[in-house]
């Protein structure tokens, strides 16, 4: 059975996983279903049902094994490692589905149908499957390097291992309706690319807006190379090209060097230049000391957006109508209600001062604010076109975003 | 209902979301989401959403006057969004500890007050797709007409 080395420089994208055997016929995603936001890009928290999983397959023989959580990046970076060893085969996704993301259903996709002009995957259900930072050599040869082995919404990692397992059987092993066993390297050599980074944001880009202009710009000069072998000097050059670069590169990093070590003092004076450069004023709030503290806080947080939705709206239509008092009233009311809990709440006084400030001033905002109920609904008249949906109530539902912390009893 | 009418009151509304939504913004960038990544991501949003409803407009059949006028508030809003007020270096203020208020997000609730616009439900570019042509019974010039579907 054919094995062959991955390139140089293979596994090529940093990212959340792990290098197990690099012969092995199979590589592992796991789906990263975990909330929105809450995890740093470096994902230090992963669940560990899923870390278990990850590593239960790299420990039974898998050549990577990670996580997926994007449609878009994530993808192009097991794109770019897949390709980098000739050696993986199969492709095993297990996880649950990574809500808003569907990530799993796009990696299907790309496997099954590919990308259409718009480097859009076909048939994915996912909202910005994009792969615009991937030579498209690449990700041709990874359709046709892996074969999917779909375990999607398997947490199970006993099965995951008999999975693993399967793939770098010699004979045929049956698991799951499939035949599975290691066919061997692939035919063609690995191939080195890395994502272009031409696109930092794909979940901002919207489908109206890749036209040619758009496809013109991402388009990547290696991109006709790669997949095809260079031959003779044409490689020679290219490489000497390269090393050129990086030659150019660290001689300029030397120059810097050499240069800041012999004028220290004026790279110092230019330094303190640039941090009197004038920059915005950044909010800064003292660190809430107490959940009781951090309570008042997020509630005037929450109170700055609603007020200034309110002011928006008391400059239209809505003006004129019932929702808006009433919501304006609603508003008064809670903020009579917190101001009462702050009373209560054991917060030193010139804390409580500070946010009762704060409050008072919501308050003398709020009163300027329409008050009359008995105003027609805007709708009603016809002058309200929107639908079934309301501006004011809907800003008023702001103040629901904050759920943490729930008040205490004693406040 | 005509057609003209659905259109300009599409784009009316779209304005009308965008006003409470960019004054809802203003209002969060004056505190800690002046440094995230969330608000810098719903201005980006909504600069988009206002560039392609500019887009839209440009290619709608709506009287030129209207046009113009509509026209006028988007580039207003747009200087809005474009000036609102974040650190020159954004992350998501709940990773980094300082954003406690559970798991929501003030301005992608903000950029959620646009859902509350359902209606007119066809946008403008579907609503008229194709040009019919007018002939004068007198002159015989030829005159376009959009055929509603």
């Amino acid at each position: 059975m054919l094995k062959v080395s991955p390139v140089a420089d293979y596994p090529t994208e940093a990212g959340c996983f792990l290098r197990g055997n690099d012969y092995s016929p199979v590589a592992v995603v796991v789906l990263l279903n975990a909330p929105y936001g809450t995890l740093p890009p470096e994902v230090q928290s992963i669940p560990p049902e899923i870390e278990k999983l990850v590593r239960v397959a790299i420990e039974t023989g898998a050549a990577l094994s990670g996580t997926l959580q994007t449609e878009n990046i994530g993808i192009e970076k097991i794109v770019c490692n897949v390709v980098g060893n000739p050696n993986i085969r199969y492709l095993i996704l297990c996880g649950k589905e990574v809500s808003g993301h569907n990530s799993g259903t796009a990696l299907k996709a790309l496997i099954k149908e590919g990308i259409n002009d718009k480097r859009t995957i076909v048939g994915s259900q996912a909202v910005t499957p994009y792969l615009f930072n991937t030579p498209l050599g690449a990700i041709k040869r990874f359709r046709g390097q892996t074969t999917l082995v779909d375990l999607t919404e398997e947490m199970n990692s006993e099965i995951i291992a008999k999975a693993v397992w399967s793939c770098y059987q010699e004979n045929p092993t049956p698991f799951q309706g499939l035949s599975l066993c290691d066919p061997g390297a692939f035919v063609e050599t690995g191939l080195s690319c890395r994502l272009t980074w031409k696109v930092k944001h794909p979940e901002e880009i919207e489908s109206w807006e890749i036209d040619g202009e758009f496809l013109k710009k991402i388009k990547e000069p290696l991109e006709k190379k790669v997949g095809e072998p260079m031959k003779g000097n044409e490689r020679i050059v290219s490489l000497t090209k390269r090393l050129l670069k990086v030659t150019e590169e660290l001689a300029g990093i030397a120059r810097l060097c050499i240069e800041e070590l012999e004028r220290p003092e004026e790279a110092l004076r230019e330094k303190s230049l640039e941090e009197v450069k004038p920059q915005l004023p950044i909010p800064m709030r003292e660190e809430p000391l107490t959940e009781e503290e951090l309570y008042f806080v997020n509630q005037l947080r929450g109170y700055r957006g609603v007020l200034a939705a309110f002011k928006a709206l008391d400059r239209d239509i809505c003006h004129d109508g019932c929702s808006l008092p009433a919501a304006v009233i609603s508003a008064s009311k809670r903020l009579k209600n917190l101001k009462v809990s702050l009373d209560k709440s054991f917060l030193p006084d010139k804390k409580k001062e500070k946010i009762q400030k704060e409050l008072d001033e919501f308050e003398e905002a709020l009163q300027g604010l329409p008050q009359d109920t008995s105003q027609p609904c805007q709708k009603t008249v016809g002058n309200c076109t929107i639908g079934s949906g309301c501006f004011a109530n809907a800003s008023l539902d702001l103040l629901k975003l904050v759920t943490e912390p729930a008040l205490r009893s004693n406040v | 209902m005509s057609g003209g009418w659905k259109v300009n009151t599409y784009f009316k509304n779209q304005l009308r979301g965008y006003d409470v939504v960019l004054a809802t913004l203003g209002g969060f960038s004056e505190d800690i989401c002046r440094n995230c990544i969330g608000l810098s991501g719903a201005q980006t949003k909504v600069i988009k959403g206002l560039k392609k409803l500019r887009m839209d407009l440009e290619g709608s059949l709506i009287p030129e006057m209207e046009k113009e006028k509509i026209l006028i508030r988007v580039e207003s809003f747009l200087k809005v969004a474009e000036g609102l007020k974040l650190a020159e270096e954004v992350s998501c203020q709940k990773t980094s500890g300082l954003c406690k208020i559970g798991p929501g997000c003030f301005p992608l609730g903000a950029l959620e007050l646009m859902n509350q616009i359902t209606e007119p439900t066809t946008s403008p570019e579907k609503e008229v797709r194709k040009m019919a042509k007018l002939i004068c019974e007198v002159c015989g010039a030829e005159e376009p007409i959009p055929v509603v579907h």
